[in-house]
């Protein structure tokens, strides 16, 4: 591997969230290089509830500066990767399971196609981010149950022109705020290899894989500040977020921007869909919730710590 | 009274005389805007149509699914198409118990007049059950209760009965039909399908950018959904108590529904790879591959007849949606509503007609050689939602998947039918 | 489905449907179909408990808000709150319920409010009030719920349907690019019920929200067919809002404004909804038109819409008759002609076909069907397409759906089953020559004693109690008594009146002034101008019109040759 491999800064998406750290970086002819660990490890959930969970992580350089995954900690979801348009990227997945994984981000033409990385194996996947946008990565392999343990990830493809989320002016924005949605079933995930998934049955709803009151909330907007949310559904339901106080205004589903935006309240995201609206901060108000319109916001059953309120739930406000 | 009660009488002829006359004035004439008015009526063809004639016959069956050892298969009530040549005690010697699922996808014209007669042939599992049956367009534009298939609103067949349905198709797309009668039940049964109108600017060469087909989607004007290959994938689902209970005699309540089996032509991954008419399948013909040669635009016509909303991913592979419920994306002032994307969200009762460009063989991802010494890339159209994409809860992949199969050089010949497959 | 189970259905059906058409008494009132607006902008709502009925004879508890303003009568959805854009709505809710409640307003800005802080919004406490007032944002559709613990509250009904209209313009949904018919403006508002959630809260006892199992599935409240029962009838006194949506062929001229379809998903699950017959052209979603960057109309039509868990969509709906199929200017082609009805079945012998395959027509049914159809208008369901929601629990065609009516383009037509002469001789022909404009012709010879007279009435039978702007239209001439075949001999122009007989008086109402029929066909077209309940009868005469021919004056005698006598109408 060679030793002055570009690293890109990969963030936990929680500060980016609430920090909105703006990454703009010149496209490069070199590659981008990115080592995801893919490890097992454990989610607290609210009231100090633990679920097992499967997370990418990020590489770290070891003595020789050599990427390596021992002492890694695996995040749901996993790092977001920030690439620049048109960088050319190289993904190298690390397995440190006993069973296969994938690289997949479904925007992407990846060069190496379903490859899948063994146990126990490093397997390399390139592509060129030629269109900016909000994608999701993931493990396709062993038909999704990767996904329910929790191996999904952001990834932003920004465009050359700094603070716009696509080419065009109307993608301009102030904040932006990625909202990766998803779901655990801690009894599924007790038990991923062999588990019934027909019986599957989800009771924590998160956003950047925490549920409410532990979720982040996006501070320190302004009335006239424009926030990019940037959704996006790792989750297996078909998911509506309502948004109170404000419209937000939909500019691009799956990162191919719209040909004609238009305005939401309640919008569904698909499963494995990610989209992008841009919330203009209204001048009255000063507290916005977001909340998954399905109702999920329990934690666990009844006799669950924080049972409700819970749940997929966040707020977007200006202190 | 004549025997035949349709007959009319004088009275009923009257009637319609006066209703004609002022029926007679909506046609033409362009409405204040184009958001208020309805839709411009086509005018009559001025020659008459050319007519095609079709027979489905509607009865039961069983098919095959992994995962349920030692039974007979899952019982089933479907269509299978049957010659109109034959009287209807031929018809129930010869295809009464041996109804398929999805049952036969239907290809028509524009401008055809479509006559497809329904005979009920009964139920070999349960000769006690003595339901009618119909067939319903579902999102035909119909101008007559009597053909709109719901036996609520109109007219059911009974057991050795015939009724020929009428249809004049004058929007081209991608729509579904199946039976209306007790649907909540015969829907999940397996009456089943897609049915599909060629726009009459199929014929143009000129149309088409690339001047290599005459197949279009729509009547686009432009050529914008000029296809090389199309293939006509019809999602389900199957909950097997509801199957079990009507084989068994037994009740099953339709809002507990939550099924074991997520289907792509009636068939779960692996079964949907497998060819047409392969004979470990008997009565589940259609397959759900798709074969293409790089480069070929391949139109998707999907629709969703389960009872649960489906997202759907081809990754690697940008999807253009051209049209939704037989209707091409373009607002009546002509924007292009159109789009891209990577997840078909697609409700039940919901049709989309998808535009891909195979990519290029990529000798450096995985690669598959075949029986007949070609190779080719696997790109999964697939759920994405993990829970279908499994067998009645098994590990491995199963479900709501198929094959995009993308061959080296281009060994395939070009279409005769839709979603024909090359074994 | 099985036998035993059909036999259930049948009789669940019959008595839901029984008083669909010809038993329900009640005229059509303003209102009967359609959106109901409660107006605002100041409102007062209380939230409270109460009962819903579903079809298959369950009685649920729920959870809703009233009108205060009329006595907190528990209704379930809550009242739909019109408003104009632009005005200071208030909303003031009082909470009986035994745990915090609120209203949000999802699409409104600057909702400001006077209570207890809560967490999504300023809630009233148990037995206590808050106040929430905001100005009405765009035009649109927009619905309000609690705020205060929603997986439990909205799914126990607290919700409800908000209008803001352009200021000035009721007959716009957003601006002059989407007029519709104000007469034609419905309401589908879509939720679905978990009865053991109810029962559990109804009894104080725990309930896991994630185990949600919904059985009912909802329109505006109703479970079909209690869906198209009219808006506000006695027997669903807790579900004022029917959805039974009733339209007209598109026509450019006589009916050039599509309906106002607004539709509102306050359940938590999404719902496919697939409306059969046309297609719905979507407008626009949660409250704002949808349109191109420059504004261009970016509408797209659909025959099934899934619609988000607390989303809203409009649609404009017109319904086109595609090929106007008609007896003799355009019948079906002849293999198209319909077998014996002995061949085909009817569902539980309980059918809203007309037995016709063209529309405004009534062809005969079988003598063991039960029709519910007035005069040969269309049937098509509107329904969620996840099937398991086109239930009641655990039958099927219930649930969420309604029907799509399709009247005749010239409302109903009636033609003469008899004919009497007052003053004159018959000459020729009968009553069913005044079925069409064509050559047959009923003749009435005039007096020959003092003023020449000929003067007769035809009479209608079947007209629907309810039935509406009725008119009259007859076609005839008048010709020498040398009259033979189809020669018709100059007379002088004989002034013809048309009446109509009032039930209620005893008397022959005039239809307007006398016209002048002479020997070429003359057409008097009038309406009737009494309450129509007056001149369709009742009791031993029920559905009896009579309609005048009164045709006098010299010097010579004459003949009244009849062509065609017909009335149209609004059945109810």
């Amino acid at each position: 591997m060679p030793a002055h491999q570009k690293i890109r800064s990969l963030l936990v998406l929680a500060v980016v969230a609430a920090a909105g750290i703006l990454v703009g970086t010149p496209a490069s002819a070199q590659p981008v290089s990115i080592d995801l660990c893919v490890e097992a490890g454990s989610i607290t959930l609210p009231g100090g509830v633990t679920a097992n969970i499967w997370g990418f992580a990020l590489a770290v350089p070891d003595a020789t500066n050599q990427p390596t995954c021992a002492g890694v900690t695996p995040h749901v979801p996993g790092p977001l990767l920030d690439i620049a348009q048109n960088d050319t990227v190289r993904i190298a997945v690390h397995n440190d399971l006993a069973e296969p994984v994938s690289f997949e981000a479904p925007g992407e033409v990846v060069n190496e196609g379903a490859a899948p990385v063994p146990a126990h194996a490093t397997v390399a996947y390139t592509f060129t981010a030629s269109a900016p946008g909000t994608y999701l990565y993931q493990s396709a392999a062993a038909a999704g149950r990767q996904l329910a343990m929790g191996l999904y990830g952001a990834m932003i493809v920004r465009p050359p022109t700094a603070g716009r989320a696509y080419g065009g002016a109307g993608s301009a924005y102030d904040r932006e705020a990625p909202l990766v949605l998803s779901a655990i079933d801690p009894a599924f995930n007790a038990n991923p290899g062999t588990a019934d998934i027909h019986g599957y049955h989800a009771t924590y709803w998160l956003i950047n894989g925490k549920a409410y009151p532990d979720t982040d909330p996006v501070h320190g907007v302004a009335a006239g500040t424009r926030v990019l949310l940037r959704y996006l559904n790792a989750g297996f339901d078909n998911t509506t977020m309502l948004l109170l106080g404000a419209h937000e205004h939909v500019i691009a589903r799956d990162a191919h921007e719209l040909n004609n935006p238009f305005d939401a309240v309640a919008e569904t995201v698909p499963a494995g869909g990610t989209e992008d609206a841009i919330v203009t901060i209204p001048a009255a108000g000063t507290r916005f919730a977001l909340y998954n319109r399905q109702l999920h916001l329990t934690n666990g059953t009844p006799a669950s710590p924080n049972h409700t309120p819970g749940g997929m739930l966040t707020f977007i406000q200006v202190p | 009274m004549t025997a035949s009660r349709w007959s009319s009488t004088r009275r009923e002829f009257l009637r319609a005389v006066g209703w004609g006359a002022a029926g007679t004035v909506a046609a033409g004439g362009a409405g204040v805007g184009i958001l208020i008015g309805g839709r411009p009526l086509t005018p009559a063809a001025a020659a008459p149509n050319p007519e095609v004639k079709l027979g489905l016959a509607a009865t039961d069956g069983h098919i095959t699914l992994p995962g349920r050892p030692g039974d007979g298969g899952l019982y089933i009530f479907g269509f299978i198409d049957v010659p109109l040549t034959q009287t209807v005690a031929q018809l129930s010697a010869n295809f009464k118990g041996k109804a398929q699922h999805v049952a036969p996808i239907l290809d028509f014209k524009q401008e055809n007049d479509i006559y497809l007669t329904l005979t009920n042939l009964g139920l070999v599992g349960r000769p006690d059950l003595t339901d009618s049956h119909t067939i319903h367009w579902h999102g035909f534009r119909t101008p007559s209760a009597l053909f709109d298939g719901v036996p609520e609103v109109s007219v059911a067949v009974p057991i050795q009965r015939q009724f020929t349905y009428f249809y004049r198709p004058h929007n081209p797309g991608t729509y579904m039909y199946h039976c209306h009668f007790e649907d909540v039940e015969h829907v999940q049964m397996g009456m089943t399908s897609i049915v599909f109108v060629r726009p009459t600017q199929d014929g143009s060469a000129a149309l088409d950018p690339l001047g290599r087909t005459t197949t279009y989607a729509y009547n686009d004007g432009d050529g914008s959904t000029a296809y090389d290959r199309h293939f006509a994938i019809l999602l389900n689902e199957i909950e097997e108590r509801q199957h079990d209970a009507d084989e068994q005699i037994q009740e099953f309540i339709p809002t507990d529904f939550d099924p074991q089996y997520f289907t792509l032509n009636g068939r779960v991954y692996p079964q949907t790879v497998l060819p047409n008419g392969d004979p470990a399948l008997p009565y589940q013909p259609v397959s759900a591959l798709v074969q293409v040669n790089p480069g070929d635009r391949v139109l998707l016509r999907l629709a969703n007849l389960g009872y649960l909303q489906h997202s759907m991913q081809l990754p690697g592979i940008a999807l253009k949606v051209v049209g939704e419920d037989a209707v091409l994306r373009r607002s009546p002032s002509g924007v292009d509503t159109s789009y891209l994307t990577n997840t078909l969200y697609l409700g039940p009762g919901e049709a989309r007609d998808v535009l891909f460009t195979a990519p290029p063989f990529n000798p450096g991802a995985p690669v598959t050689t075949d029986g007949q010494g070609r190779t080719y890339n696997t790109y999964l159209f697939k759920n994405r939602d993990f829970r279908k994409l499994s067998n009645h809860g098994a590990p491995g992949l199963g479900g709501m998947a198929t094959e995009v199969r993308v061959y080296q050089g281009a060994p395939l010949p070009a279409q005769t039918s839709v979603g024909q497959t090359y074994a | 489905m099985r036998k035993l189970r059909r036999l259930g259905l049948v009789l669940v059906l019959a008595a839901a449907t029984l008083p669909f058409v010809p038993a329900h008494p009640a005229a059509a009132a303003p209102g009967a179909l359609g959106l109901v607006c409660t107006d605002g902008p100041a409102f007062h709502l209380t939230a409270n408990t109460g009962y819903i009925e579903t079809p298959d004879g369950n009685s649920v508890f729920m959870w809703s808000y009233a009108d205060t303003g009329t006595g907190a009568h528990f209704q379930s959805p809550g009242p739909v709150l019109c408003v104009n854009q632009g005005e200071t709505v208030t909303v003031t809710l009082h909470n009986t319920l035994p745990e915090p409640a609120s209203l949000v307003f999802p699409g409104q800005e600057g909702v400001t409010a006077t209570g207890a802080a809560g967490l999504l919004a300023t809630e009233a406490p148990a037995g206590g009030d808050a106040t929430y007032t905001f100005t009405a944002g765009q035009p649109g559709t927009y619905v309000y719920e609690s705020g205060s613990d929603p997986s439990r509250q909205v799914a126990m009904g607290l919700y409800g349907a908000l209008i803001v209209r352009p200021a000035g313009h009721v007959d716009y949904a957003y601006d002059a690019g989407t007029r519709f018919s104000p007469a034609q403006e419905y309401l589908i508002l879509l939720s679905e019920i978990d009865p053991d959630l109810h029962h559990a809260v109804e009894t104080g006892a725990t309930y896991d929200f994630t185990q949600l199992h919904n059985r009912y599935f909802a329109v505006n409240g109703r479970e079909f067919p209690d869906t198209i029962q009219d808006n506000g009838v006695s027997w669903l006194p807790n579900q004022p809002y029917g959805s039974l949506v009733r339209v007209k062929p598109y026509d450019p001229v006589r009916n050039p404004l599509p309906a106002l379809i607004r539709m509102a998903n306050v359940g938590e699950l999404n719902h496919p909804y697939h409306p059969h017959g046309n297609h719905l052209r979507m407008i626009a979603q949660d409250g704002r038109p949808l349109r191109s960057p420059a504004g261009a109309d970016a509408s797209s039509e659909h025959f099934a819409e899934t619609i988000g868990s607390g989303q809203t969509e409009d649609f404009l709906f017109s319904w086109t008759d595609q090929d106007s199929w008609d007896t003799v200017a355009n019948p079906f082609p002849s293999g198209a002609n319909p077998p014996s009805y002995r061949n085909l079945t009817f569902k539980d012998e309980n059918t809203w076909f007309s037995g016709s395959p063209y529309l405004g027509a009534k062809g005969t049914l079988p003598t063991t069907v039960t029709s519910q159809n007035l005069c040969g208008e269309w049937y098509f369901p509107w329904h969620s397409h996840a099937l398991n929601e086109f239930s009641n629990f655990d039958a099927g065609f219930g649930g969420m759906a309604t029907l799509l009516r399709v009247d005749p383009a010239s409302g109903c037509t009636g033609y003469p089953a008899s004919t009497k002469i007052l003053a004159g001789t018959p000459r020729s022909g009968a009553y069913t020559a005044l079925g069409a404009a064509d050559t047959l012709s009923y003749q009435v010879n005039s007096t020959t004693a003092g003023t020449p007279a000929a003067d007769w009435y035809g009479g209608f039978a079947g007209i629907p109690t309810g039935s509406t702007n009725i008119n009259v239209t007859y076609t005839g001439r008048t010709c020498a008594t040398t009259a033979s075949g189809s020669t018709c001999p100059a007379v002088a122009a004989v002034p013809t009146t048309l009446s109509a007989w009032n039930w209620t008086t005893g008397a022959w109402v005039p239809l307007g002034a006398a016209a002048g029929v002479g020997a070429t066909d003359t057409t008097i077209s009038r309406p009737v101008p009494v309450a129509p309940t007056s001149v369709i009868g009742t009791g031993a005469n029920l559905g009896q019109l009579r309609v005048r021919v009164q045709a006098a004056g010299g010097p010579a005698n004459f003949v009244t040759q009849a062509n065609l006598l017909l009335i149209t109408y609004d059945a109810p």
